[in-house]
């Protein structure tokens, strides 16, 4: 029971066409998620994490089927979606759930907070009446610590903190497994993000949920996540357990976006090492041929620049994809 | 250059639709043969009628017809004007300097003064100076053309005898339908400017800005003002439709020999041929300004330079 | 005990004396919480500063009588909650607040000894962009858009040093350079669209480099940043400031960044600075309830133990109206009655670590 797979994502791609010109011709693709496979286990935190524009938010959505993949594919509990029907699709749904970063702008502000988190329940038909669906409101507001006496409020009357629990409210209306957190807790204070995360992991073990926890902070990352998953230009570069992607990084990049991470703690910050990488991000359009790393890899060979590494497992559960390793 | 051929393409477009409404004119006020002849039909015997209806084309399907209009059309040929007894493209030809005359100098007239009241009301918000210029925009916008325009004859022409009533010649001819014709761009340009400039003057490059320890003036002028024209260059564009419709209304009003007063004249004489002429040569120049000022646009805001 | 008489001595933030501040002249100390000899004058030093927003929903309290100290060559860090006064605190060093509805109601800013809150417009705008340079937190909106990256580096010069328009270029070439722009000359033409978010934040800072500034004051210029690009930013700031030594605030709310580069930090709260310690000291023994909080709050990217993290309850505070009391105290786990009705007053607990809590011997033994 321990390992089963919850997802499988298998050499998935995720390209958005480019339009020019008169005609409005396809002239390019932003690969923005270029081939990656991997599995998300039942009851596991898989943390995702990589700079702004390598493909996270877009691998999540697809994952949740709310795009249609260019090619490759996503089992959720062993079922390939973009092969059933629309039907099928849409009762799938409620199975899984997404919380967003920006907790105002993912919240009709024309509907009372009671609404937005008992239409979800509606929608899947999960409730018989308006006195059920009442009744299961108050206990999602409860779940979530929001005080129930708000339902009949709007979301602007709420701080940040407050609205990112309406929003996870939300998710869990359909009692899903599975929950896409994309940078849920990116716009909030630092005292506030940290209620946010003990919110999430207390009800991760409340209801036995799987996340997907996309985020940039890679040390609220290493602290949720059971294993973490390092994305550069649409490619999965490292995949492996949260202590030892920290403790015993192979692939360079994530190397350097470790060592590119300040830890608050000002003796040991002084005597650190910095690998700074050059340059910034190439464009997802035009990646560098061979390995997608290779213009800012301080190692990068011939061989690099030339062939594209395979993603492989190193030691055991251990995924990189380096010519050097 | 995908630019410019794109924005040529939508150029075409436009003046292609203005050329079906201006054919369709024709026809959608009736049976055209019936009209054009009006009350001589009366005196015609049904033969006769039917001559005339097959001498004009009006025979013949729509779509015929209208290829056949076009197809003349882009030669400069627009038929006869039943009242002149020349070529349409002449009669409306003859008139044009006059209208592009008028609508230049109103066009200038409205920059020349709505900008630098625009800017003057933004640098003081809520200040009597913005209270005034407020106000003032409030009733160029409201208030119709025609009867600004009676009301600068009253007082003008024949109240105070300054300057002359109607037709043209000199200078002070062209002065009150100038401003007849600028008065609600001077009114619409000048809330732009000064909501445009409110806008950017709390953008953070003007912080930026201020932060450098340059003067006021010219964070206003090189940095503000700039880029508070972009929205205007747009607006200025639409304004020149509005500039060449308004000249319909004031040059009736002042007896301007522009375009105009001779399509008034021609609906009035049902000269249907040189309608259509005017309106479409119009539509044509409406089309060319907007084309240079989409260039001038892309040149003032580089990012679109770039992008393209 | 040995508290009160600190407070008494000098208390900078006492309500009782916010009025007569703007009229005081620099060689009282008052502000300074050690009596510190005549020669060691401070290079910028705030005092009693407030400002206010008149918007249509009331009285925005932004800052409420805040004093602090920067050294020549220092980096003073600026930490706290979204909405605490940084950006307002910074800003209203060279009067760049939004007025209206924006007011410095009181206080005053003495840079080498001046009183710049009593500067008139044309010496405040010397100071602006040559003694003192700003670089701001979004790097894609701080730039304006049509114009010349050249003409933005050189009118800042132009400003302030008697340069043609050649070598004032001349100068922004070397200055792209400085600060790690490939082919600068080439670039100098450029548009700000053309650069990349980390490239246009380098520019900022060449820009603010461009008059050699004594102070700098940098609003979380990283924040909009990737991890790795904000990295190269910070490790060129930090180069820069060794060389030229030029003293920076760094207004931030990413501990790490400021564990790595301040000298100094001062934590804000509601429009208050709650402590203000030297950055080891601060971080090894924090006094105030919310920067211990704060500090709890944080998961460690080095540390494999995995503590619960210690969340901060209850809401940030509404700036809107009057405050009574101590402004954390809602969200306080050590407040009593006190601190609901009285404002703490910073005192020093070490050498130059001060804290604002009543009750800062219970909380420092906690911690
Ligand atoms: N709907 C779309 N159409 C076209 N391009 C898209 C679309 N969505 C994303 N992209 C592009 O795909 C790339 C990856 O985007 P994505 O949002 O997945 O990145 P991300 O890793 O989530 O970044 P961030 O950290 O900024 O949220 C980007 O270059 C983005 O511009
Ligand atoms: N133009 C303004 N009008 C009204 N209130 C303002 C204005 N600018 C700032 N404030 C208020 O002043 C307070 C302090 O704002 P400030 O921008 O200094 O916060 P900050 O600490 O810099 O926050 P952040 O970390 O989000 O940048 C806030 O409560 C804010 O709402
Ligand atoms: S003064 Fe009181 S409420 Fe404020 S921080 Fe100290 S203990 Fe908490
Ligand atoms: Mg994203
Ligand atoms: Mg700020």
């Amino acid at each position: 029971m321990k390992n089963e797979v919850l997802v499988r994502v298998k050499d998935l791609k995720m390209h958005f066409p480019i339009r020019a010109g008169v005609l409005n011709r396809v002239v390019g693709a932003v690969k923005a998620v270029d081939g990656v496979t991997f599995d998300i286990l039942k009851g596991e935190t898989l943390g995702l994490v990589g700079e702004s524009g390598c493909g996270k938010t877009t691998a999540g959505r697809a994952i949740l089927h709310l795009y249609r993949p260019t090619a490759g594919e996503v089992a959720f509990r062993g079922v390939d979606l973009a092969k059933e029907s629309p039907e099928y699709v849409r009762r799938a749904r409620r199975h899984m759930q997404m919380i967003f970063q920006d907790p105002y702008a993912s919240l009709n502000p024309q509907m009372r907070v009671g609404e937005i988190i008992g239409r979800p329940l509606r929608v899947h038909g999960l409730v018989k009446d308006a006195q059920e669906e009442k009744h299961l409101v108050t206990e999602l507001m409860q779940k979530v610590g929001l005080n129930t006496s708000y339902r009949d409020r709007y979301p602007h009357e709420f701080s940040g903190g407050q609205r990112q629990r309406i929003g996870i409210a939300r998710a869990l209306a359909t009692s899903p497994d599975f929950i896409v957190c994309d940078e849920a807790i990116s716009a909030l204070d630092v005292s506030i993000q940290a209620q946010i995360i003990n919110l999430l992991e207390q009800l991760r073990d409340d209801l036995g949920l799987t996340y997907l926890f996309i985020a940039h902070d890679l040390g609220m990352v290493r602290y949720i996540s059971t294993r973490v998953g390092v994305m550069y230009l649409g490619k999965m570069m490292e995949l492996t357990s949260s202590d030892e992607l920290y403790d015993d990084p192979l692939h360079p990049y994530t190397k350097a976006l470790l060592s590119a991470i300040p830890i608050p703690d000002p003796p040991l910050e002084r005597q650190r090492q910095r690998m700074l990488l050059e340059g910034d991000l190439p464009s997802p359009s035009n990646p560098p041929a061979g390995c997608r790393f290779s213009s800012r890899c301080p190692l990068a060979t011939e061989h690099c620049r030339a062939v594209e590494p395979k993603f492989r497992e190193v030691t055991t559960r251990h995924w990189v994809a380096c010519h050097l390793v | 250059m995908r630019f410019i051929i794109r924005r040529l393409l939508q150029s075409l477009i436009v003046v292609f639709g203005v050329s079906i409404i201006a054919f369709g004119m024709l026809f959608m006020t009736g049976d055209p043969t019936e009209i054009l002849l009006g009350n001589g039909a009366d005196h015609m015997t049904v033969a006769q009628i039917q001559d005339f209806r097959v001498k004009m084309g009006f025979d013949r399907p729509w779509y015929v017809q209208y290829a056949s209009f076009v197809g003349k059309a882009v030669q400069g040929d627009f038929g006869y004007s039943f009242v002149r007894h020349e070529p349409a493209y002449e009669v409306i030809m003859d008139k044009m300097p006059a209208t592009i005359q008028l609508a230049s100098v109103a066009f200038v007239l409205s920059l020349l003064v709505s900008i630098p009241l625009g800017v003057l009301s933004a640098m003081r918000p809520h200040k009597p100076i913005d209270r005034i210029a407020t106000v003032l925009a409030l009733i160029g916008q409201s208030i119709p053309s025609f009867w600004l325009g009676i009301l600068l004859i009253l007082l003008f022409g024949v109240q105070l005898k300054w300057l002359p009533i109607s037709g043209s010649g000199s200078w002070q001819h062209i002065i009150m339908p100038a401003i007849t014709l600028a008065a609600f761009p001077i009114a619409r340009n000048m809330r732009l400017t000064r909501s445009s400039m409110l806008d950017f003057m709390q953008r953070d490059f003007v912080r930026t800005a201020r932060a450098k320890g340059i003067s006021e003036t010219r964070v206003v002028y090189a940095h503000v003002l700039r880029n508070s024209l972009l929205p205007l260059v747009t607006s200025i564009g639409l304004e020149a439709g509005f500039l060449l419709g308004g000249s319909v209304i004031t040059e009736t009003i002042f007896g301007w020999p522009g375009v105009g007063r001779e399509i008034v004249s021609a609906i009035g004489s049902k000269d249907f041929n040189v309608v259509q002429a005017g309106v479409i040569m119009l539509a044509l120049i409406f089309a060319g300004v907007n084309l240079i000022i989409d260039l001038a646009y892309s040149w003032i805001d580089p990012r679109i330079r770039y992008d393209t | 005990m040995g508290r009160k008489s600190v407070i008494q001595a000098n208390s900078p933030s006492n309500a009782d004396t916010g009025k007569g501040q703007v009229s005081d002249t620099p060689s009282l100390d008052r502000g300074q919480i050690r009596p510190e000899p005549a020669l060691a004058q401070k290079l910028l030093e705030v005092r009693d500063l407030k400002t206010k927003f008149y918007t249509v929903d009331g009285v925005v309290n932004a800052l409420n009588g805040i004093s602090y100290s920067v050294d020549k060559g220092e980096c003073l860090a600026i930490v706290g909650e979204s909405g605490s006064g940084k950006t307002v605190g910074v800003l209203s060093i060279l009067r760049l607040i939004q007025s209206p509805p924006g007011r410095i109601v009181g206080g005053s800013i003495f840079f080498k000894g001046i009183d710049l809150l009593t500067l008139d417009d044309r010496a405040l705008r010397e100071i602006r962009g040559g003694a003192i340079a700003v670089i701001f937190q979004d790097p894609m909106t701080s730039l304006n858009p049509v114009m010349r990256i050249s003409a933005q580096i050189t009118e800042n010069i132009m400003a302030h040093e008697r340069l043609t328009h050649v070598q004032a270029r001349a100068k922004a070439v070397d200055l792209l350079a400085m600060v790690g722009i490939p082919t600068p000359a080439k670039r100098l033409n450029d548009y700000p669209h053309q650069f990349s978010g980390g490239m246009r934040q380098r520019v900022m800072i060449a820009m603010a480099l461009s008059c050699s500034p004594q102070l700098i004051i940098a609003d979380e210029p990283t924040t909009a940043l990737d991890v790795t690009v904000q990295a190269q930013i910070v490790e060129l700031v930090k180069k820069l400031q060794a060389e030229l030594g030029t003293a920076v605030i760094w207004i931030s709310h990413d501990l790490g960044v400021v564990a790595r580069l301040a000298d100094r930090v001062a934590v804000m709260y509601a429009g208050h600075i709650v402590e203000t310690a030297p950055v080891d000291e601060l971080y090894a023994r924090p006094a105030h309830p919310y920067t211990i909080g704060l500090l709890n709050s944080l998961p460690r990217l080095d540390a494999r133990t995995k503590t619960k993290l210690q969340a901060i309850g209850g809401l940030p505070p509404n700036l809107l109206g009057d405050l009574r009391g101590c402004p954390f105290a809602p969200r306080c786990r050590f407040a009593t009655n006190r601190c609901r009705e009285e404002n703490p007053t910073l005192a020093e607990v070490a050498p130059g670590h001060a804290v604002a809590c009543w009750h800062d011997e219970l909380t420092r033994a906690q911690a």
